[in-house]
């Protein structure tokens, strides 16, 4: 369908909460697993796109997050740039709790947007960068299923990758 | 977990802000101030804070937690990337699900520096370790490393038997090392070692190689020619040598050694004038000896009679024809497969040795006028006799099954008789082999010396009616021994008759009995011993010793990964050295393990003043697409003759200097699709200069710390940056280079330079000009300084730049405000341009 170069073609997403979202093209575009999807079904543009995996949160803060890189990129590049960019990914990333940046990094995934998703990556790696086990356990939601007799034989077993570090840590 | 140096903002972020955190006050009894921040009771109260602010911003639904706690194994590997690789190999506590994960990190990253090290108050001994090339071998790189090490070290005595199916590298310049005098590999049976297409060290003196195939079709027939000192040369279980055959051409050769699984139609060509000691196994060869060979002194054959039978006649021939080339010998030993093909035997024979004989029902002859050593090694005996007639003999052993042996002459001159009776099936015929036995003892009756063995002294002392009933006549015995093996010493009784039988006439006969040694030839264990440096220092020396600690523990955690992980291909490996680095050789084998795992992605910096070697395959590699490389201060690292990775997009080298003589200047033009290139703090490029021929690339940095006479060709079409930083090059690019869009200058004016400053402007004002297409052009304020040296020269050399619309004029943080722009400066970049923009910038923000 061919329209006016002023306007802007939109996409429908509906979330998995089912509310509907419509972007422009542009940032639909953003998600390589959209965008291959139309790159296949070129007709399929008007249909509404169902991203069971996406709950609401998620997905209007990664189109926030595509609105804005998109805007950056239009612009210039410089070192003034950079920074900005680099301003607003923290910012992006402070606020959240470990939940929702899993939850992010799901979607990112499930979407394929690749620089959301490493920035995402590298954000959890720094949260979780020297913190101890049992932080680390909550973060990812998991269960001990190591009784201590098996973690100290894991641990004993290789403790060349636990030496140098204070014992007390748990 | 902890690394005490980081304070972890984020986590006090969250307690500020909540204000109410449980007390962080310190704990009077620790010592180190930084360690309470995380200790135990901070952490509990900070589980109990992150469990409220998920309850609290209603995050924490069972739903969304069920669905989502577990991210799949790739983005978790994804993530653990990102982390140091000493936590990412701690995340195997966090559950049992966690446990192998680590395993398939495609990420390595080994920097010392960051490595999480803190040295424990207890003292730590010096581990030791011991590797042996195993069938199983999982420590591979190890011995790759420290094949590295003992060419680093001089080495020059090697002794290598890998029993392993995993491929070893060898260091570059080991088939060229100045300093080995003896070299003995061994592949093994799963992985044979390919031979080198060229072995060229010049003080080898013995090569021992086995185990091993031809090169494939680059194999050179003369590639064991190279060595003008080699004086034993010895080649077992060659597999496949092809239809050119092998040329072994050794002035000083001695001793040759040569065993084939497989030859097909190719010669053997030997030109050896000193050869005296010729052994050869396998399928019949054809030999020809460029000379005479009249030195050969000892020859031995053990022709193997496999898959030749429609061909037998043939092959006899060929035997016939090399035993020919060899007729000078003095000593020849035939296995029985060879034997049974060859009866004749060469006059001059004075040493004969069979092997592994099968006699049947036919005679053996044994006729050699000028024998005076005879050794038999029956495996099976039939009705046969082995008949000798050798007048000189003077030793004779014997080893098998009792034969009946007879001799046609007296054998007058007899000094050694070796009896070495085996006694196993012959249960039914005992008292008819004992009795076989003394008729043959009567042969040697004129023995000065008798050895027998320990089962010969059994079977002897099973029937002493018989040895009364016949009585030996050694009339000149002297010396009676008895070989006892080593784990039969404690057991072991003369029997009372046997000496009895022997005393005969003889008025002193001593009895020894002594060890046997068993020699197995090759089949020892490959044994590497490892062990970790002192240092010369005082043990008061708490930063040494601390640093040391940390270094072993840093090596352990290498070799620990790398065994430990699974032999999936990696992605991204990242080491860092230490200055203080013993166990260089690890890094050598790290970097053998990344190339043999498929390694995108290589950083490598060097700190210490060690050599590191890369394997052979290293600057050809296939699967490199990205490789930063960084030699330290005190050992640049050499740039290779060839680069050629096919894969490679981007290339980073620092520190490094020319390869000396035999560097290429075209070095860097054999990757196809390199985008990017930087060559920073290159040492002293020679004359010839450099010639970079890359049709893909796009960004260019250079970097200088000396620069000769030499040339920088230049030839890249997709050029779009270039940045250039040193002495003013000559920079010629064999293109308009009409893409480049920005470019960056920054030369540096060495004191040096004085006397020829005209012309270094002028050189530098030539490359400029070089570049006249770009958009944006970038000075340092030390390029600008030298340009305004000579005015006049730029009055004479006016510059056309096109189409520049940015110059920026980079300055320096504290020359800000000394800075001035020159007028003549201005005016010389204005010319055509219509708009121009100027910007000052220094390093840190822009103006």
């Amino acid at each position: 369908m061919s329209m006016a170069a002023v306007e802007t073609k939109k996409i429908t997403l509906r979330t998995a909460d089912n509310h509907e979202f419509e972007v422009e093209e542009a940032i639909a575009m953003e998600f390589s697993t959209i965008k291959t999807f139309f790159d296949e079904n070129p007709d399929a543009s008007e249909d509404t796109i169902p991203l069971p995996n996406v709950t609401s949160k998620c997905l209007s803060a990664i189109i926030e997050y595509c609105k804005s890189h998109l805007a950056f990129r239009a612009r210039e590049t410089s070192s003034s740039i950079d920074e900005q960019v680099r301003t607003y990914d923290e910012e992006f990333v402070k606020a959240r709790d470990n939940e929702s940046l899993k939850e992010l990094i799901l979607a990112a995934n499930y979407l394929n947007i690749k620089a959301l998703l490493d920035m995402l990556n590298q954000a959890v790696a720094d949260r979780i960068k020297n913190k101890s086990v049992e932080y680390v356990r909550r973060f990812f939601g998991l269960e001990n299923d190591y009784t201590p007799e098996e973690e100290a034989a894991i641990r004993a077993e290789n403790e060349w990758a636990f030496e140098g570090v204070d014992p007390d840590d748990d | 977990m902890f690394d005490y140096n980081e304070v972890q903002s984020q986590e006090w972020n969250i307690v500020n802000s909540a204000g109410t955190m449980g007390s962080t006050t310190p704990s009077p009894t620790t010592q180190q101030p930084q360690k309470q921040l995380l200790a135990s009771p901070t952490n509990t109260h900070m589980e109990d804070f992150s469990d409220m602010l998920l309850l609290t911003l209603g995050r924490r639904s069972m739903t969304v937690e069920d669905r989502i706690s577990k991210l799949p194994d790739d983005l978790l590997l994804k993530i653990m990337s990102l982390l140091n690789t000493k936590q990412a190999v701690q995340t195997c506590v966090l559950s049992k699900r966690w446990k192998p994960l680590w395993q398939s990190l495609p990420n390595l990253d080994f920097n010392f520096d960051t490595f999480p090290f803190q040295q424990e108050t207890d003292d730590e001994d010096k581990e030791e370790v011991c590797v042996q090339s195993h069938i199983y071998d999982p420590h591979c790189f190890l011995v790759d490393g420290l094949l590295c090490y003992a060419v680093k070290h001089n080495v020059q005595q090697l002794t290598f038997h890998s029993r392993s199916d995993c491929q070893y590298l060898f260091p570059e310049s080991f088939w060229t090392c100045q300093s080995l005098t003896s070299i003995e590999l061994k592949g093994s049976d799963w992985m044979p070692m390919k031979l080198p297409t060229l072995l060229a060290c010049p003080a080898l003196k013995s090569l021992h190689l086995s185990h091993f195939s031809a090169a494939g079709p680059n194999f050179e027939p003369t590639a064991f020619s190279g060595c003008p000192n080699l004086e034993t040369l010895q080649l077992f279980d060659i597999l496949a040598v092809g239809s050119e055959g092998l040329c072994i051409d050794a002035l000083k050769l001695t001793s040759l050694v040569l065993s084939f699984a497989s030859l097909r139609h190719g010669k053997v060509e030997i030109y050896a004038p000193r050869l005296t000691t010729f052994k050869y196994s396998g399928i019949p060869p054809i030999v020809c000896l460029t000379d005479h060979l009249a030195s050969v002194d000892d020859v031995y054959f053990d022709i193997k009679t496999l898959g030749f039978k429609r061909n037998e006649e043939e092959y006899v021939l060929r035997l016939i024809n090399t035993l020919n080339e060899f007729r000078h010998a003095k000593s020849l030993t035939l296995s029985s497969s060879t034997v049974q093909r060859f009866s004749q035997v060469a006059p001059n024979l004075q040493t004969l040795q069979l092997f592994d004989i099968w006699i049947g029902s036919e005679n053996l002859c044994i006729n050699a006028v000028n024998l005076r050593s005879l050794l038999l090694s029956f495996v099976l005996h039939g009705e046969g006799k082995v008949e000798i007639c050798a007048p000189r003999l003077t030793t004779f052993k014997y080893s098998g099954i009792p034969p009946i042996v007879s001799s046609k002459e007296n054998l007058a001159f007899l000094d050694d008789v070796y009896f070495d009776i085996k006694a196993y099936s012959l249960k039914r015929n005992e008292e008819e082999s004992v009795i076989r036995l003394i008729n043959t003892f009567k042969e040697f009756r004129q023995a000065k010396s008798l050895t027998l063995s320990t089962s010969t002294v059994k079977i002897l002392a099973k029937f002493p009616s018989l040895l009364d009933q016949n009585r030996l006549p050694f009339a000149n015995l002297k010396h009676l021994k008895i070989k006892v093996k080593k784990w039969q010493s404690k057991r072991f009784e003369m029997p009372a008759c046997i000496p009895n039988c022997f005393l005969n006439n003889s008025t002193i006969l001593k009895i020894y009995m002594y060890h046997g040694i068993l020699r197995h030839g090759f089949t020892l264990h490959g044994h590497v011993y490892l062990a970790t440096l002192k240092s010369n220092q005082e043990i008061d020396d708490e930063d040494q010793e601390e640093v040391e600690m940390k270094m072993c523990s840093f090596s352990n955690f290498i070799r620990q990964v790398l065994f430990r992980r699974c032999p999936t291909d990696l992605v991204k490996v990242c080491v860092q050295s230490h200055i203080y680095d013993p166990h260089c050789f690890l890094v050598d084998g790290l970097l053998c393990y990344a190339v043999k795992h498929n390694v995108q992605q290589l950083t490598f910096h060097s700190r210490s003043d060690c050599q590191y070697l890369f394997p052979e395959s290293f600057w050809t590699c296939q699967s490199l697409t990205s490789l930063e490389l960084k030699g330290s201060d005190w050992i640049p690292m050499k740039l290779p003759t060839l680069l050629a990775c096919p894969a490679l997009k981007s290339l980073h080298l620092s520190h490094f200097s020319t390869a000396g003589p035999n560097f290429e200047p075209k070095a860097f033009s054999g990757c196809l699709n390199l985008e990017t290139l930087q060559l920073f703090d290159i040492l002293a490029v020679g004359s010839e200069g450099l010639c970079i021929d890359a049709l893909k690339l796009t960004s260019l940095v250079l970097s200088f710390a000396f620069l000769g006479d030499g040339k920088v060709e230049i030839y890249a079409p997709r050029l779009t940056t270039f940045k250039y930083s040193g002495t003013p090059p000559i920079v010629c690019l064999t293109d308009h280079l009409a893409s480049v869009d920005n470019v960056y200058f920054d030369i540096k004016t060495p004191p040096r330079f004085r006397h020829s400053e005209g012309e270094y402007v002028l050189r530098s004002i030539n490359t400029l000009s070089e570049f006249r297409h770009p958009k944006s052009l970038t000075l340092s304020s030390s390029t600008v300084q030298v340009l305004t040296k000579f005015p006049s020269l730029l009055d004479q050399n006016p510059l056309s730049f096109a189409n520049l619309k940015h110059m920026k004029i980079k300055v320096k943080k504290w020359e800000r405000d000394r800075f001035e722009m020159p007028a003549c400066i201005l005016n010389y970049f204005f010319n055509n341009s219509a708009i121009l923009r100027i910007w000052m910038d220094s390093f840190e923000d822009s103006q």
